[in-house]
């Protein structure tokens, strides 16, 4: 066995633009079968473009993807019998019901039970409203009705685009349990959501994107754990002296000044020594203004994602409230 | 042939087939009551009208003839109309992204809903054409004429052949706006481009030199008209004929602008990035 056959998706070097837009400028993928992989990224990074090309929607300029250890060149129709999606907002015909909306889709790509389209309805929870047409459906409903067609063919491997959008917290406790489920089956599900506390619940490996690269992949707990920070607020007169000082108690090269302005200073190292770093500034005659430790997703997400800090003299707008600007699809 | 079937489900469904057989019904029905109230008022004293045409319009076997005329001319109009929505929405409800994400190849998904619609189409020719024949009786008790005998076998195998050339060349019509909503991505580039070739067909002819008119006779729209193999009425058969193409020369180009439109269409789709 080779080890992409171990791997449910790989991509190597995969690019793509659109037009002088580059949404993805390499992109290396490695994403282990049975597991749930978060993917993750600011608006524009490229992981839409990413669905778009694993599911087959859009051809890559360069680089290549292996799916369920198969080149997805290749066998293109036969992989993609065997992988469900949910890609952007579901697609369906309003003017049908959710179950005529089921047969019809069943009936393209490999056949799919009737059986198969009731056990959907009862396990997304439709069956009551099954024969309603669609258009009458709220937001929530029809997502419902989407990640079911996603299921249709009972895949190996699940391709999710923000599949919690809209749903409610009913909702997103059922759609939890059911991809957890579908992992312990040995079935690979793969999320790109923006809704980061819902992957830290789900995800057992995150890959997180920005400007169409791939800035980190690996075990969620081995990346909250590695990246775990203590930030650390100071008066501006006090950094120089307070940067020397968690230097010395995290190690060289792990602390940052950030926001020179604002004298934030963010030191790499384990939230649980965040007494210990007060205690050690405080004896030092430095009294921290503020103070955060953790080594949650979002935290992590807004590091690895931030822009560069510009040079000294400039602002870097938006860097705080996070909207800086969006990039490809 | 099965996601053919299957696909009906998507059409038959939908409003605006009910509403678009309706209109043409409708409209076929009111053209021929008011050709029978036209004759009603000329025998009564009014003139102006061509009593061989009205005749031949509301009494069988002539009436067979002019009911697949009428069913081509305003059945023809609305079905360009609606292939071209019906297919533009396709790419406008992501119903075609769903199909590739399942591993159902492009080219025969597009063949496959193209075959839906010509079914549907089917369908509504022969809806229509009842309605027409049921139009045609009406008409000409209003006109007072004896209406003939609407099942002499002799004339049915001949309404038959006609019946389905109406259909091919409806198939073959609607395939251009076909084509072009599925290149262009978009319902509303399928319709206008099917209206303005329709009214441009109607009447560029008369407006054009001839070079042009002798291409024109080879474009889909004259095309199709031919296959049909309508005579006309008595006093117009003739001239009509002079400048038309032989019914099943006209059908084969009909075929062959059916099968081009549709090998461009799929190789559009085949070649597309997929949004939205």
């Amino acid at each position: 066995m080779t080890a992409s056959a171990t791997l449910a998706i790989s991509t190597t070097d995969l690019k793509k633009s659109y037009g002088r837009q580059v949404a993805l400028a390499g992109l290396n993928l490695q994403v282990p079968s049975g597991v749930v992989y978060g993917f993750l990224g600011p608006n524009g990074a490229g992981k839409t473009t990413t669905m778009r090309l694993l599911t087959g929607l859009m051809r890559p300029d360069s680089g290549s993807i292996t799916l369920l250890g198969q080149p997805f060149d290749r066998s293109r129709h036969a992989l993609l019998q065997e992988v469900g999606a949910l890609v952007e907002a579901p697609s369906i015909y309003p003017h049908l019901s959710a179950r005529d909306n089921l047969i019809v889709m069943g009936a393209t790509g490999r056949h799919v039970p009737r059986a198969r389209v009731e056990e959907l309805l009862d396990l997304v929870g439709l069956r009551d409203r099954a024969g309603d047409r669609v258009s009458h459906y709220s937001f929530g409903m029809r997502q419902r009705l989407g990640i079911a067609i996603a299921l249709l063919n009972d895949p190996k491997l699940l391709l999710l685009d923000e599949p919690a959008n809209g749903l409610d917290p009913g909702g997103i406790v059922g759609l939890r349990d059911t991809l957890r489920g579908l992992a312990t089956a040995g079935k690979t599900v793969f999320i790109s959501s923006h809704i980061l506390p819902e992957v830290q619940q789900l995800a057992d490996i995150v890959g997180i994107i920005a400007a169409g690269r791939l800035v980190t992949q690996g075990p969620l707990e081995e990346l909250l754990a590695s990246q775990a920070l203590v930030r650390v607020r100071v008066r501006p007169e006090e950094a120089a002296a307070a940067f020397a000082l968690l230097s010395k108690l995290a190690g060289e090269g792990r602390v940052e000044i950030p926001y020179p302005d604002m004298a934030w200073l963010t030191a790499r190292i384990a939230a649980d020594r965040a007494a210990e770093v007060n205690r050690a500034l405080a004896d030092a005659g430095i009294y921290a203004s503020g103070l955060e430790a953790g080594s949650d997703l979002e935290s992590l997400f807004l590091q690895l994602t931030a822009p560069p800090v510009p040079p000294p003299g400039q602002t870097r707008t938006g860097a705080l409230t996070g909207w800086t600007g969006g990039g490809a699809a | 042939m099965s996601l053919a079937i299957v696909g009906l489900r998507k059409f038959w469904t939908r409003t605006a087939t009910v509403v678009s057989l309706l209109v043409a019904a409708t409209v076929e029905v009111l053209y021929f009551v008011l050709v029978g109230v036209s004759y009603r008022s000329a025998s009564s004293g009014s003139s102006g009208i061509d009593k061989p045409t009205v005749t031949w319009l509301l009494t069988f076997p002539g009436a067979f003839e002019a009911v697949i005329s009428i069913v081509f001319a305003f059945f023809g109009l609305i079905a360009l109309i609606y292939v071209a929505t019906a297919s533009g929405s396709e790419w406008s409800w992501g119903t075609l992204k769903v199909a590739v994400t399942r591993g159902q190849s492009r080219w025969q998904y597009t063949v496959a809903t193209f075959a839906s619609l010509a079914i549907v189409l089917l369908v509504g020719v022969l809806i229509t054409f009842a309605a027409g024949i049921v139009a045609v009786v009406i008409g000409a008790s209003i006109a007072g004429l004896a209406v003939g005998n609407p099942v002499d076998p002799s004339a049915l195998a001949g309404v038959f052949f006609k019946l389905v050339r109406c259909w091919i060349a409806l198939v073959g019509l609607t395939s251009v706006g076909y084509a072009v909503a599925m290149v262009a991505k978009s319902q509303m580039a399928g319709i206008g481009t099917v209206i303005g070739y329709f009214v441009a067909s109607i009447f560029a002819p008369a407006l054009l030199p001839d070079i042009v008119k002798e291409i024109f006779k080879y474009l889909p729209f004259s095309t199709a008209v031919d296959s049909i193999g309508i005579a006309g009425p008595p006093t117009t058969g003739a001239a009509a004929s002079a400048t038309a193409l032989d019914p099943n020369v006209a059908l084969l180009i009909t075929i062959g602008w059916l099968i081009g439109c549709l090998a461009v269409a799929s190789i559009s789709v085949e070649r597309a990035d997929i949004s939205g």
